[in-house]
């Protein structure tokens, strides 16, 4: 059997388990990073999954909506108006969570009435940053 | 509270400094209580500043979040036969 033969069954068993996944540029830069490729290659010193499902990871930038995210089972994006957009063909997607970030800083009262509505602090506000979109079809 | 036990801690060494430069240069009460007080200001504005920058860069990395969250829903036992219906993950 041929180093090729090896490769070819290889990578087909690697392509029927796969899961790919699109991660996009600002979810890039806001730490989805290798150390969280749990379900690729490589693991390093971590300890490999409970299940064993291979997840493609594609941080491919500037691809063309919605032809060139067919291929993808999810995606995280920080556009949530994709998942009320249709993709290709028959094919839709789903929201099935969102993640916040940092919207700003704001003051706020202590409490609602007497000393401690006039005492104000300073509060971390968030919102919805990234939506994690699921490729469903119906 | 830890601004507060900080400066707490602070507050009595400023003092210490500022009655000790006084007492080297003759220099007037009120100097030496707006230095102590701008000073002390100074510091423990500085102090809350870096808690509250900390604390939203801490919570701030919603890529990590996000990835951390599908990790989690691709490890749930029942996970692979919903995946199934996925273009790349066919039946066949």
């Amino acid at each position: 059997m041929s180093f090729r033969i090896v490769s070819l069954e290889l990578k087909q068993k690697y392509e029927e388990d796969r899961l790919s996944v699109h991660i996009d540029n600002y979810a890039a830069q806001t730490g989805a990073s290798l150390f969280l490729h749990e379900h690729a290659p490589p693991h390093g010193f971590l300890d490999s999954p409970h299940v064993p499902m291979s997840v493609i990871y594609n941080k491919t930038e500037n691809l063309v909506w919605p032809d060139d995210f067919q291929h993808f089972d999810w995606i995280i994006t920080e556009h949530a108006a994709r998942s009320s957009q249709h993709g290709h063909q028959d094919l839709q997607w789903t929201i099935e969570g969102s993640i916040g970030g940092l919207r700003g800083f704001e003051l706020k009262p202590m409490g609602d009435s007497g000393v401690w509505a006039k005492i104000k602090t300073v509060r971390i506000v968030q919102e919805p940053k990234l939506w994690l979109l699921r490729q469903r079809h119906d | 509270m830890a601004v507060g036990y900080l400066c707490s801690l602070v507050a009595p060494l400023m003092m210490a400094f500022t009655r000790l430069s006084a007492h080297i240069g003759h220099r007037p009460v009120f100097i030496s209580y707006c230095l102590k007080f701008i000073l002390v200001g100074l510091f423990g504005l500085n102090i809350i500043a870096t808690m509250l920058l900390t604390q939203a860069s801490m919570h701030n990395y919603p890529g990590s979040e996000a990835l951390r969250h599908l990790n989690d829903i691709v490890q749930r036992p029942d996970f692979r036969r919903e995946s199934c219906r996925f273009v790349s993950c066919p039946l066949s």
